[in-house]
């Protein structure tokens, strides 16, 4: 039986490391950039799963990986029961139509040269098949509307509109062709701020209409924490908490997760960020840390944390996480 | 005007924007960039200048710093007095001269502000060594590379600057002015010594913008004008970050225009506000003041924008429409046609900016 | 079959005006530019009848004569007026010099796209390819081909276009591999596209406008070399008007009757820096900064 749209076991994604200073065929092992390094995680029908990270987290690309934009190096990716990492290109041509995925730049996501008439009839194009029977006229209008775009705007090419009503066409693009599963990646991040509350009510108003499930991937905590039923946190390739929305913003369970809730700034300049301060950098993703991946910069890495690697594990109900010590910051 | 302001204003200026305007200049007409700004600037604050694109936070920053490429930008109108002169006026050579240690400016993109072919440690010598001389009141011209200008015959040493051609060639030997290290142990960054021979683009974002701001903290520049110095940093990076600029207010005395999109960050670092729309300043006011009785309709739309509600607590109110178009302003109030409250009045007359109560100002005509 | 839909926006068409209209030396070498392509277009169509004189009538009776209100740049060593034989030999300059940027444009945004595009050993194939073309110096393998094959026009053009194929070829798969990694292409393949279509309707409506400056400062050349070709004797050949010839064919009177060499001479020079400057221009119409100035 079918409980989630989505669901991704063991999912890894190594790009080779090129250039550097000594030739990689002169080097004795290949060197990886673990960009996903054994995620796994699930989305339901008509629910969002946020993914929160910071830069070199591995969360872009699992947008990508996931719609197979970029080949996963293992793992199973199911998508309504079935693993797309098996389809043949043209299964997975096919499989594309109900999974589609909005960008993050809104000014490269649309081709300049492509009126918005022909950005929407692309998709259409694309799946003869399935769109030869309807009227498609009917269906771009009616799309337009639901993303709260002018029926004249048709004949327009991308330069005349603005941001914002760039990220609409985008999100209508995806839309056209009925899916119900939509990655999201970081969409509102490029777009000033009282724009980004108007996309993100839109979203919000079509998932309900449509009843949609989106992957959203976002840098930003408060906007996941406005979109997202449930969270997922991660940290140089790896997911590392995990839970419903309320659980880990109020409830953190991992140190990370701790500091980077308590780096968000809050409109309130009564309430500062902690004193406390996470020291040093991101590691890189080619010589990742031994045991756990954030040990070097976490105030209470003890041996245990240098050595093994901390699984994920269920401390409290529907709330997992990945370090030695979470029971002890149960609240 | 500015004589009205200058009686109330604390005595201790730091920098004085009287009245200022900006335009570009396009094919057909002028686009407005600023509209009559006017601040002052007292010592040792951190003043937030909040707004979306097209407000005129960046124009207005590059204004005071002088870095406008003009043409097409103009300088339509007002004055920027620091120092008791009005630096709109003063020529290029002086101009530079000011740069560095009377006013610095801190950039988004931190590699772009960094010279990619000179070590982190060349690049801080040379601010240290810019500081020393002009302590000494030896004349610098603008560009001048201060750590060669050695009179020497020799090819090898003419080509890579110094007299010291094995100390230039071996990098494990590079000898930087003593305040280097310091430096860089000042913005929190762990082993100074091994950063100071990394180039630029051998930095993280977040290590850059540390650079860059131990730059700023070695020159004790009087004024700073951050612009977006967090934007593209992650959450973590940007507290540590946040947390040096206000060292460098307090420690070194420095005050600061920290330009930024970000209500949130403002509300973290700054003192006091001014939240801007489409070239205006449309409220200014203490930063518990624009947080807690702010007066502008803009300004709650802004605010509703960062409020953090779960998915399950309802919408998030979102100002309808879009930024303004500079080229195609509204007529009256500039807000206006996204403005809940907007009244007749607003489509015709355009609010001045009027104080209203002690040092909180707002321009709208429902506050008068 | 191939349904190319550039679509065309007329906002953009008048900023694109105001661009060129801008610089004076734009204009001017547009003009002549364009000037050129009339003379040629009605020399060819009205087949040399609108020319104030018969170029191949030999009349011994008025060689070699100073240019007048009669002959306006004088007469050559066989009688014949040289300002008719200049104009006639427009239409063939402009034939050889179309021909051969439009294929070399053609060849290169198909091998270049292909190339950038699909990446791996095809690449590798074309590119390297490209490369060994690459390596001979531009004259001398015309000149190779063009002895080779015998003199005439049509050879000519067969030994000038393997000379500048492969500049378009790197071109359009350099902009390919910018084209590519913008994220409209990616999308597309989101949404289920199949790379051939990919290509044609994105990738190629991309390019070509680079590839169309970089034609049209391209033209000036070809006729440049080609006139070499000629000079030498391995391109037109006589009676046939064309500048080249025109000025080989005058070089002996070059004290004596000057007008006869330098006049060709200095067509071939307007010409070439006319298409040079004209390019320049549509350079700038390209730029996404300056459009913004512009708009």
């Amino acid at each position: 039986m079918q409980e989630q749209i989505l669901e991704v076991r063991n999912l890894v994604k190594y790009f080779p490391v090129r250039g550097g200073t000594i030739p990689s065929i002169l080097r004795k092992e290949k060197l990886w950039v673990k960009a996903v390094d054994d995620v796994s995680f699930m989305v339901g029908f008509n629910e969002t799963l946020g993914l929160v990270g910071e830069s070199g987290s591995g969360k872009t690309t699992i947008g990508r990986t996931i719609l197979i934009l970029e080949p996963p190096t293992r793992g199973e990716i199911l998508f309504k029961g079935e693993d797309i990492v098996k389809f043949g290109d043209e299964n997975l041509r096919l499989k594309r139509r109900e999974m589609q995925i909005v960008f993050q730049d809104p000014m490269s996501s649309l081709d300049p040269r492509q009126r918005l008439r022909d950005i929407l009839l692309e998709p259409l194009k694309a799946f003869h098949d399935y769109s030869k029977n309807l009227d498609q006229t009917k269906l771009m209008t009616e799309t337009l509307a639901s993303v709260g775009l002018p029926e004249d705007s048709l004949l327009r090419f991308p330069h005349q509109f603005s941001g914002g009503q760039r990220q609409r066409i985008a999100i209508a693009r995806a839309l056209i062709l009925n899916p119900k599963f939509l990655v999201l990646d970081e969409p509102t991040s490029a777009l000033d701020s009282s724009i980004q509350t108007q996309i993100l009510n839109l979203l919000r108003r079509l998932q309900q209409d449509r009843k949609l499930s989106f992957l959203f991937i976002s840098h930003n905590v408060n906007v996941v924490k406005y979109m997202a039923d449930r969270i997922a946190v991660m940290y140089c390739g790896k997911i590392i908490e995990t839970g419903r929305s309320r659980d880990i913003i109020e409830k953190p369970l991992h140190p990370y997760t701790m500091a980077l809730i308590s780096s968000v700034p809050q409109p309130d300049p009564e309430k500062n960020i902690s004193v406390e301060q996470l020291k040093g950098e991101v590691p890189s993703a080619v010589k990742v840390p031994s045991g756990c991946r954030f040990h070097p910069r976490c105030p209470f890495a003890q041996d245990i944390c240098k050595q093994v690697q901390p699984e994920l594990i269920e401390i409290e109900p529907e709330h997992w996480s990945a370090c030695h010590f979470s029971l002890s910051f149960k609240h | 005007m500015s004589e009205a302001m200058s009686e109330t204003t604390n005595h201790r200026s730091v920098l004085d924007i009287n009245d200022l305007t900006v335009a570009y200049k396009t094919f057909n007409r002028n686009v407005v960039a600023l509209s009559n700004v006017s601040l002052d600037v007292p010592r040792a604050t951190i003043i937030a200048a909040v707004g979306e694109s097209g407000c005129g936070k960046s124009t207005l920053g590059l204004s005071i710093i002088g870095l406008l490429q003009r043409p097409p930008a103009m300088v339509t109108g007002g004055e920027i007095v620091f120092e008791g002169r009005d630096i709109l006026k003063v020529r290029e050579a002086e101009l530079s001269r000011l740069r560095g240690t009377g006013i610095s400016m801190i950039f988004q993109e931190p590699m772009s502000s960094l010279d990619p072919v000179y070590t982190v440690g060349q690049q801080l010598t040379e601010a240290i060594e810019v500081r020393e001389n002009r302590k000494q009141n030896r004349d610098y011209g603008p560009f001048e590379r201060t750590t060669a200008h050695h009179e020497s015959h020799n090819l090898a040493s003419r080509l890579l600057g110094t007299n010291n051609v094995r100390g230039a060639l071996n990098t494990a030997r590079r000898h930087y002015a003593a305040g280097a290290v310091e430096a860089l142990r000042n913005v929190q960054i762990s082993d100074p010594e091994r950063v100071l021979d990394k180039y630029p683009h051998e930095l993280s974002g977040g290590m850059a913008q540390r650079v860059m701001i131990a730059g700023a903290l070695v020159e004790r520049p009087s004024f700073l004008i951050a612009d977006e110095p967090t934007s593209a940093l992650d959450v973590t990076t940007q507290a540590q970050v946040l947390s040096l600029m206000r060292e460098l207010r307090d420690v070194v005395g420095t005050s600061i225009l920290f330009i930024t999109h970000d209500l949130a960050v403002a509300a973290q670092i700054a003192d006091q506000v001014i939240v801007m729309y489409a070239g205006e300043i449309v409220e200014q006011s203490s930063v518990k003041e624009i947080f807690q009785e702010h007066l502008h309709p803009y300004t709650e739309g802004l605010l509703n924008s960062f409020s953090s509600k779960y998915k399950d607590e309802g919408t998030m109110e979102a100002i309808s429409g879009d930024v303004p178009n500079l080229k195609n302003l509204p007529s009256g109030c500039r807000f206006h046609p996204r403005c809940k409250y907007a009244m007749e009045k607003c489509r015709l007359e355009h609010p001045e900016i009027r104080e209203t109560h002690q040092r909180h100002k707002v321009a709208c005509h429902l506050i008068s | 079959m191939k349904k190319l839909r550039t679509s065309i926006d007329a906002q953009e068409l008048a900023i694109t005006w105001r661009i060129l209209r801008s610089s004076s030396i734009t204009l001017a070498g547009g003009a002549i530019a364009l000037g050129f392509l009339v003379i040629a277009l009605s020399v060819w169509i009205s087949g040399n009848a609108i020319l104030p004189y018969n170029v191949y009538t030999i009349s011994p009776a008025s060689t070699l004569q100073a240019p007048s209100l009669a002959h306006l740049l004088g007469t050559d060593d066989l009688g014949r007026d040289i300002f008719s034989r200049i104009l006639a030999a427009a239409p063939i300059d402009a034939e050889v010099a179309l021909s051969v940027v439009g294929s070399a444009v053609i060849l290169g945004l198909i091998l270049g796209s292909i190339a950038g595009y699909v990446g791996g050993r095809v690449e590798e194939i074309i590119m390297r390819v490209t490369d060994v073309f690459l390596a001979f110096p531009g004259l001398v393998l015309a000149l190779a081909i063009a002895s080779s094959l015998g003199p005439s026009i049509f050879h000519s053009i067969l030994a000038l276009t393997p000379v500048w194929w492969p500049s378009y070829t790197r071109l359009a798969r350099a902009e390919t591999l910018s084209v590519k990694s913008q994220q409209y292409v990616e999308a597309s393949r989101a949404v289920g596209q199949r790379v051939r279509h990919i290509i044609l309707a994105h990738i190629i409506p991309n390019i070509i406008p680079d590839l169309l400056v970089y034609a049209t400062l391209d033209i000036g050349n070809v006729i440049l070399v080609f006139s070499v070709l000629s000079f030498i004797g391995l391109g037109a050949q006589p009676p046939t008007p064309e500048w080249g010839l025109l000025t080989s064919q005058g070089e002996s009177y070059l004290v004596s009757a000057p007008w006869y060499p330098i006049a060709p001479a200095v067509a071939i020079l307007i010409i070439a820096i006319a298409f040079s400057l004209f390019g320049d221009g549509l350079r700038d119409v390209l730029d996404p900064k300056v459009r913004g100035l512009f708009s």
